[in-house]
Parts: C-alpha cells; sequence; structure tokens
C-alpha cells in the first residue's frame, strides 16, 4: 500500500478505551418487499420475479433514536443506514419508482411517513463490481496486478447485471437474517453445470455480543454483520483471485463534510480470531463519532468449510479513491437505492463518496481454485465500532503461566540463599570451638 | 577408559607412549603409523572418526524430511489427504515414544555401540527401502510401514551416535561435538529440502507419477546406504582402538541391567526436564509459527518461512562454535540456564510486541544452539559409560513423548485461543524448564559442582583423579 492508513497499536497496558454510550438494545422490524403490496399485484411480481429485493429493518429504542436499514438488490446489493432521533416514523416505498431503477429515475422512492423525523445523519454502503483476475505471478496484490496484468486477465463483472433470487431470500423475522443469493450465468459458463453461487447473508444486531463463528467478532446494537461468500464457482482462469469494489457515501446535515479513513489497529492479542492480530474500521468521519458509520472487518477470509486457521487467507483493501459524478462507477450508483434515499443531494459538494476495493487471498494460498470457495465476514454500522480488549481469561493465563514459575524460581532462590548463608555461618563455629577449646587447654 | 594420562593437544605422543607401561605395546605398521590412522593421535580422533560420527545419521536425518520436502507431490501423486500425509510423521514419531529407551538399553545391554549402530542404521535402510517401494508400487500402508520401520532405526541410531561421540571425546570437546551432531542434522534436512523437489522434477522427465516419486525416495535410500556404510567403518575403527589403547571391556557384573534406571541420580531427571520442557517450547512453535509471522509480522510467506527456518540455520552454524566454547569455558549449568533465559525473552518479544521477528528468532537459533550443545554432554558427566546408551535412550524418548504430545496440544490451542495464548504457553514451559535448571544447579552445587565446573577446573579435576589412580 501506498499510503499507509493511521495506524494504531494497542499494546497490553493500554486497556480499552472505547466509550460506549451508544444504545445497548432495539427491538427489530423486519419488512421484505415493503409497502409493494399497496401498489397492484403485477408491479409486486415484477419486483420478486426480476429480483429486485428491498429489505426494511427498523431498529427503534424507547428514545426513538431509531436505525433504519434499507439493504437492497437493486442496481447492486446496498445498505443504507439512516438515524433519525425526535418522532417515531416509518420509511416508505414507492414501487413505481423503485422499478425504473436502471433509468437513474429512482430518485425520491424512498421517503419517510410524516410526520417527518429528523434525519441526523445517514450512510450507504454499495458493492459495485465484482473484480476476477488471473493473477500469475501469485502475488495477490491487486495493486501490483493493476499495474502488470494486460485486460485479458481481468474479468470485471458490474453486480448490477446479476439476477438476485427472491426464492433463496430465506427471512428469519425471529433472528433478523436474509440472504442476498445469486446464481445468475453471467458468473457460470454456459457449458457449466456446477451450481455456484454468491451470497450477502446479512444479520442485523439488536444487541451486543460476539457470533460464535469465526472470525468471532464483537458486534454492537447499532450493526448490520454479513458473511460473503462466492462457493462452488468455476473460475474464469487457473489463478482466479477475487475482489469487491465497494463505494461509501456519507451525508450529515450537522456539519462539513469530512474525508473518510481506514484506520488498521494493531493487537497482540488474536484470542478470538487465532492468527489475526488486526481490525479495520472504515470510518465516515471519524473525529464525531455521532455523525459517523463504520465498515468493519478483520483482514481474514476463509477458503473452505469449516471455518478455521487452516483455512484462513488474507483480505487487502486498497487505498481510497473519490468517486467523481463523471466517473463510470458513478452510473453505478445512480443505479441503485442510494439514489433512492439520497436524491439529487448523493452529488453535492456535502455528501463524501469514497470508494475501495477489498481483495481476498494471499499468495501461495492455491487461489480461488483450491477449494472453489471464499467466505468473508464484515459488519456496517452506526457510531462507533466496537473493538476487543484483552480477556480476563487471557490476562489470568499470562499470570499464571508466567507469574507462578517466577514466583518459584524466587522463593527457592530465597529459601536457597538463607540456607546457604546459614551452612556458611554453621560452618564457622567449629573452627571458634576449636579455637575455644584450645585456649580451655592453655588456661588450664 | 584408559588408566592413563589422556593425552591431551599439548602433551607429545611420545611422552604417553613412554608412560605407558604395558610391553604388549602394538606395533602400528605403514599407514597405520601415520597420525590419521593412528588411534592415539588426536587427529585421529577428527578424521576419520569425528566425520564419520556426523555423516553416522546423516541418512536418516535427510530421510525423516523427505516428506515434507514433496509434501504438494505426494499428496497429489499418491492421492492422499493431508491427514494421510501426517500420519508418515506420526508412524515414524509415536512408536519412537517408547522404541528408543530400548533401543538405548540395547546398545548398553546387548549389542555394543558398534553392532547397535550397524543394526539401527539397517533399520533406517530397510524402512526408506520398504517407503520407496511402497510409493512405487503405490501401495500407502506399505509406506506407513516403511516409516514405522525407518523410526524405530533413526531414533535409536541418533542414541547410538551420542553414545560414540562420549566414547571418543569424553574429556576432551564433547560439547563441540555435539554441537557439530546438531549442525549435521541439520544440514542433512536443509540438504534434503532443498534436493528432492528438483530431483523429482528431474526424474519426472521420463517417468511420471508414484512411480517417479518412488524412485526419488530411492535416491534417500541411497544415502541411507552411504550411512551404513559409514556405521560399519566406524565400527573397524573403533574396534582398533579398542585393541590398540585397550579401552576398559566391560564386565558382564557391570553391565546394565533394567532396574538400574532407578538408580540414575535425580539430575539426570531434571536434565530429562529441561531437555523436554525446553525442546516442546521451540520446535512445535517453529511447526506453528509460518501463520503467526505472515498475519502479526505482515511477512510475506517466502520471508515467513525464511524467518521461520532461522532457529535451524543459526544453530547449524552456531552450535559448534558454542561448544567448542563451553569445552573451554566449561560451567555447562550456567549455559542451559542462560539458554533458557535468553529463549524466553524472545518468546516474551514474539508474544508480546511487533519487534521485528528477524531478531527474535536469530536470538532463539543462538540461545538453542547454547542450550543444546550445554545440555546434551552433561549426561556423560553424571552417567557411567557403561549405562549411557540407556541414559540418552530415555533422554530422548522422554523429549520424543514431550514433542508428540505437545505439537497436537499446540494445535489445539492455537485453533482455539490464537497465538497470545500459545506463546504463554510456551513461556510456561519454559519456566518449567528454568525451574529445573535452576534445581540442577542447587543440587549439583550441594554435591560439589561436577557439573558446573570450569573446564580449568574440571581439568585439575581429572589430574587429580587420573593420579589417584595411578598411585593406585
Amino acid at each position: 500500500m501506498a499510503a499507509l492508513p493511521t495506524m494504531k497499536v494497542v499494546i497490553l497496558a493500554s486497556i480499552l478505551t472505547f466509550v460506549f454510550c451508544d444504545i445497548e438494545k432495539r427491538n427489530l422490524k423486519t419488512w421484505s418487499w415493503p409497502d409493494c403490496e399497496k401498489y397492484n399485484e403485477t408491479i409486486c411480481n415484477e419486483a420478486k420475479q426480476n429480483g429486485s429485493i428491498v429489505i426494511y429493518v427498523k431498529a427503534s429504542s424507547e428514545s426513538n433514536d431509531n436505525l433504519h436499514y434499507v439493504f437492497s438488490t437493486i442496481g447492486g446489493p446496498s445498505v443504507v443506514v439512516l438515524r433519525t432521533t425526535n418522532v417515531n416514523a416509518n420509511l416508505t416505498f414507492n414501487w413505481e419508482k423503485l422499478l425504473q431503477y436502471n433509468n437513474s429515475l429512482i430518485d425520491g422512492a424512498i421517503t419517510f411517513s410524516d410526520p417527518q423525523p429528523n434525519i441526523e445523519y445517514k450512510f450507504a454502503v454499495v458493492f459495485t463490481r465484482l473484480l476476477e483476475y488471473d493473477d500469475t505471478d501469485d502475488s495477490a496484490d491487486l495493486d501490483y496486478c493493476e499495474k502488470h496484468l494486460n485486460l485479458t486477465s481481468w474479468n470485471i463483472r458490474d453486480f448490477s447485471l446479476f439476477h438476485w433470487s427472491s426464492d433463496d431470500l430465506k427471512v428469519n423475522a425471529s433472528t433478523n437474517t436474509f440472504v442476498f443469493n445469486t446464481t445468475s450465468d453471467v458468473m457460470i459458463k454456459t457449458n457449466e453445470t456446477r451450481n455456484g453461487s454468491i451470497s450477502f447473508a446479512f444479520s442485523v444486531k439488536h444487541d451486543n455480543g460476539r457470533t460464535s463463528d469465526l472470525p468471532r467478532m464483537l458486534y454492537i446494537a447499532n450493526e448490520t454483520m454479513f458473511d460473503f461468500v462466492i462457493a462452488n464457482y468455476t473460475p474464469s482462469f487457473n489463478n482466479s483471485r477475487f475482489a469487491l469494489e465497494v463505494a461509501v457515501v456519507s451525508l450529515s446535515n450537522e456539519a462539513a463534510s469530512v474525508d473518510m479513513s481506514v484506520d488498521l489497529t494493531k493487537s497482540i492479542d488474536d484470542e478470538y480470531t487465532p492468527g489475526v492480530f488486526e481490525i479495520i474500521d472504515w470510518l465516515t468521519n471519524p473525529k464525531q463519532s455521532h455523525i459517523s458509520g463504520f465498515f468493519q472487518w478483520k483482514p481474514v477470509s476463509y477458503i473452505s468449510l469449516p471455518r478455521g486457521r487452516n483455512t484462513a487467507t488474507k483480505v487487502e483493501h486498497s487505498d481510497l479513491k473519490n468517486v467523481d459524478k463523471s466517473s463510470s462507477s458513478a452510473k453505478l450508483l445512480n443505479n441503485t437505492v442510494l439514489l433512492a434515499v439520497f436524491n439529487e443531494s448523493l452529488w453535492n459538494g456535502k455528501t463524501v463518496k469514497r470508494m475501495a476495493n477489498i481483495s481476498f487471498g494471499l499468495p501461495k494460498d492455491g487461489f480461488y481454485i483450491k477449494n472453489n470457495y471464499t467466505a468473508w465476514t464484515a459488519a456496517i454500522g452506526y457510531g462507533t465500532p466496537p473493538a476487543d480488549s484483552i480477556s480476563i481469561t487471557v490476562i489470568i493465563t499470562i499470570s499464571a503461566g508466567l507469574g507462578l514459575p517466577v514466583l518459584i524460581i524466587i522463593v527457592g532462590g530465597i529459601y536457597s540463599f538463607i540456607r546457604k548463608m546459614r551452612k556458611r555461618s554453621s560452618g564457622y563455629e567449629p573452627i571458634n570451638a576449636g579455637s575455644i577449646n584450645r585456649n580451655y587447654t592453655q588456661v588450664n | 577408559m584408559a588408566s592413563k594420562p589422556e593425552p591431551d593437544e599439548k602433551t607429545p605422543l611420545s611422552q604417553v607412549v613412554e608412560s605407558n607401561n604395558d610391553d604388549s605395546e602394538e606395533e602400528l605398521q605403514g599407514c597405520s603409523g601415520t597420525a590419521p590412522c593412528n588411534p592415539k593421535s588426536c587427529l585421529h580422533r577428527y578424521f576419520p572418526v569425528l566425520v564419520l560420527i556426523c555423516f553416522l545419521s546423516f541418512g536418516s536425518y535427510f530421510c525423516y524430511d523427505n516428506p515434507a520436502a514433496l509434501q504438494d507431490t505426494m499428496i497429489r501423486e499418491l492421492d492422499i489427504s493431508e491427514g494421510q500425509f501426517m500420519a508418515f510423521y506420526s508412524f515414524y514419531s509415536w512408536p519412537n515414544v517408547v522404541l528408543c529407551m530400548f533401543g538405548g538399553y540395547l546398545i548398553d545391554r546387548l549389542f555394543g555401540v558398534r553392532l547397535g549402530a550397524i543394526i539401527f542404521g539397517l533399520f533406517v535402510t530397510v524402512g526408506q527401502v520398504i517407503f520407496a517401494l511402497g510409493s512405487l508400487f503405490n501401495l500407502y500402508s506399505l509406506m506407513c510401514v516403511g516409516r514405522f520401520v525407518f523410526g524405530i532405526g533413526g531414533e535409536s541410531l541418533a542414541v547410538a551416535q551420542n553414545t560414540y561421540a562420549v566414547k571418543w571425546f569424553q574429556g576432551k570437546e564433547l560439547n563441540m561435538v555435539f554441537g557439530l551432531q546438531l549442525s549435521f542434522s541439520r544440514v542433512g534436512s536443509t540438504v534434503n529440502m532443498n534436493v528432492m523437489q528438483p530431483l523429482y522434477n528431474y526424474i519426472d522427465q521420463n517417468i511420471h507419477g508414484y512411480k517417479c516419486l518412488g524412485i526419488a525416495l530411492f535416491v534417500g535410500a541411497g544415502m541411507c546406504v552411504f550411512s551404513l556404510i559409514c556405521a560399519i567403518v566406524l565400527s573397524f575403527f573403533d574396534k582398533r582402538a579398542d585393541r590398540v589403547l585397550k579401552r576398559k571391556q566391560i564386565s558382564s557384573e557391570e553391565m546394565i541391567k533394567f532396574r538400574d534406571i532407578l538408580t540414575f541420580p535425580l539430575s539426570t531427571w531434571l536434565i530429562s526436564i529441561i531437555c523436554v520442557a525446553y525442546y516442546v517450547a521451540v520446535f512445535p512453535f517453529i511447526g506453528l509459527g509460518l501463520v503467526f509471522f505472515e498475519m502479526k509480522f505482515g511477512l510475506t510467506p517466502t520471508s515467513a518461512n525464511a524467518v521461520n527456518s532461522l532457529v535451524y540455520i543459526v544453530s547449524a552454524v552456531a552450535s559448534p562454535v558454542f561448544g567448542f566454547l563451553i569445552d573451554k569455558i566449561g560451567k555447562n549449568v550456567f549455559w542451559v540456564i542462560i539458554g533458557i533465559v535468553v529463549t524466553l525473552g524472545c518468546h516474551m518479544m514474539l508474544a508480546f510486541s511487533f519487534i521485528n521477528p528477524y531478531v527474535s528468532m536469530v536470538i532463539m537459533g543462538l540461545s538453542y544452539s547454547v542450550l543444546a550443545s550445554g545440555l546434551w554432554p552433561m549426561v556423560s558427566l553424571i552417567i557411567p559409560g557403561h549405562q549411557l546408551g540407556t541414559a540418552y535412550g530415555i533422554m530422548q524418548a522422554i523429549q520424543n513423548l514431550g514433542l508428540a504430545v505437545i505439537a497436537l496440544v499446540a494445535g489445539i490451542i492455537v485453533d482455539q485461543n490464537g497465538y497470545l495464548i500459545l506463546e504463554v504457553f510456551f513461556m510456561a514451559w519454559l519456566c518449567v524448564a528454568l525451574i529445573a535448571g535452576v534445581l540442577l544447579y542447587l543440587i549439583d552445587a550441594n554435591k560439589g559442582g561436577k557439573l558446573n565446573l570450569s573446564a580449568k577446573a574440571r581439568a585439575i579435576e581429572k589430574l587429580k583423579l587420573d593420579a589417584e589412580k595411578s598411585s593406585n
């Protein structure tokens, strides 16, 4: 990487400093194709058949400090997060407009019902493209490959071209999970019978905790975790590696636009994710967490199931790039639900839009083809991202494992020193005794 | 040992001959009269004897890591799983948790070191041939049998090698010789790592698949034959030296009995504890080091691999040097404790800091060399010659057991709790080694500090002892 992101080194001594004043518990309500039934059946059916999925999750709190998540496949997998404070309002969805996404006519399709709440902050994460490249040098370095590989070594697909299956959605209202899955022939060669797939499995959180699956990330009530999986897909090249192109868009009414940053926090402690010593936070506003979103991940992906240290490989990210209105990426954003939420303000100066590539793989890991599988876990949320701290168990283990033997040595050392001293003093006695005796004989 | 003052480099040879009152002195003729062939000459000790001792285990170290050098090829050509591949190592190590103890005992009791070395060398060769045949006919189970037979020979051969070293070098350059043995074992596996894959690729031009693999493994068997030849030649020289130097024969009353093990002094067991507790904190760590260096320190796989093999490379160069120095300085227990403490420091650096791992691994390689060349010769200072094979066998067995068990446990710990806890686990083992080291020092000091004498004091002690003997 050319410019290293700000690097915070957490050492043993610095026990966690994250202030947790955020909401710790939220009530979730999930709608799939929200408001769609209000339109005529053809529109609803069309949305379901062409894979235009919209999931609306409202994460509310008693104080009306609410988070509104919009997950959609329209124009590519995207997540929009809005924070409202004053009144308990819901989002409304205009499906006539939403289905016009191809023509960038989608603006204003998602709005709040009356009474209009105060939108404190909004931000969005969009997966725009899937990059596949023939890493003939086994560098697993996207920057290097961009410079050294010619066009025929690339297979770049717009996520908007994929058909997302409504049948595989598996919305579970009790666990607040659902899956965007595609088995589209954009990915699969025509003569291929393999049932390969690409999926984003989302899990909206309502409280604090830690997932039991690797990478066992800490989560908070302000976030949504997701697994990105490329499974059983026959790659275009023998040395194929994959990368995701991601755009993050942020808008706060309160402050002037602040540049985003990608923070890499190092730790000596890998107790939760064996072999992973870093966590990465892409912050939309590094200075003011109450008007900031975060996109958090550990730089690890898994190349087969079950997830384990042996099946882990690396995740790298590129530097952030600005997204210009005139760029080709801009068109991709215009076709997503982002435009429906941000409207014309998407391209004004107050809205910060950044883009980066997230690539999977490490040299000598055998490329994607080794197991035909790649899975990556990340989280998107509002406010201060969760941060790991060294657990009590580890502190106890360290103090027991190292302290006890040191104690034994010290005690043993003192004991043997005292014994030695005693021996030495008792060693003099016979000499004294002898000389006294001699004196006595002289006297006698 | 001979009942005359041992010649050292400074005593002229003639003097030694003069002081020997035995009139049945054998006349050495022809080449035998020249220094390299004369068992009384110190040159003879180095060449050919030391060279032969060093090459004794070369074949077995070369072949031990054949599977690792050809890992991907083997898994592909034999169509076996990673687990089946790892079994090649399990079939070697698990039986040896017990067997090399008997190997050492058999050397003392039944074979003697000469026949012992040849027999175990044969086992190594036959085992490797079976392994190669198994590959040639693509019989996985036969290959496992081969590894098992190979293992029976390999570990006991190492015991024989140690016994030989003590027999020829006790009271002389023993620490250096142990250091040199260590570097030869490293050279053996390094040569293997660099040679086997190119060799396979070369053979692959004409013969393909598992047959090619089998032929490549037969080349390994060739190395074993070479070591076997060394064993035979060495037995000739050793026998000749026994005759010329009139080395004392062990009488049948003196012959070790199995219950003699129980009478081994406490120091022997402390040395064994240090041995196992120290080695399990170094080798299982190296086994798991790659990912650690890649992920924690951000090294590329190539440099992570380089860092990981640093301990081997550094120790190959440094251990004869440190052995030589310890020969000159003495104070073995002190050096062993230093080795443990420094290694502990290296593990702390790796666990609790982001300091470049090149630094800690080089230092770990150095401290390992100090420990290894100081630790093993201590046994020969406590245990009488006719029990040495058994003592080394036991030490090796305990070490094998420790390595086998801890490698498994370490794998589980790192998967469950990560590298930080794993490092703490290794540090705890080093603390155990440290406690044993300090105890050894105290116990030894109580008994007059035989183990921790300086080289000077040791020489004086020896002269006194010899003077007493001759006055008797």
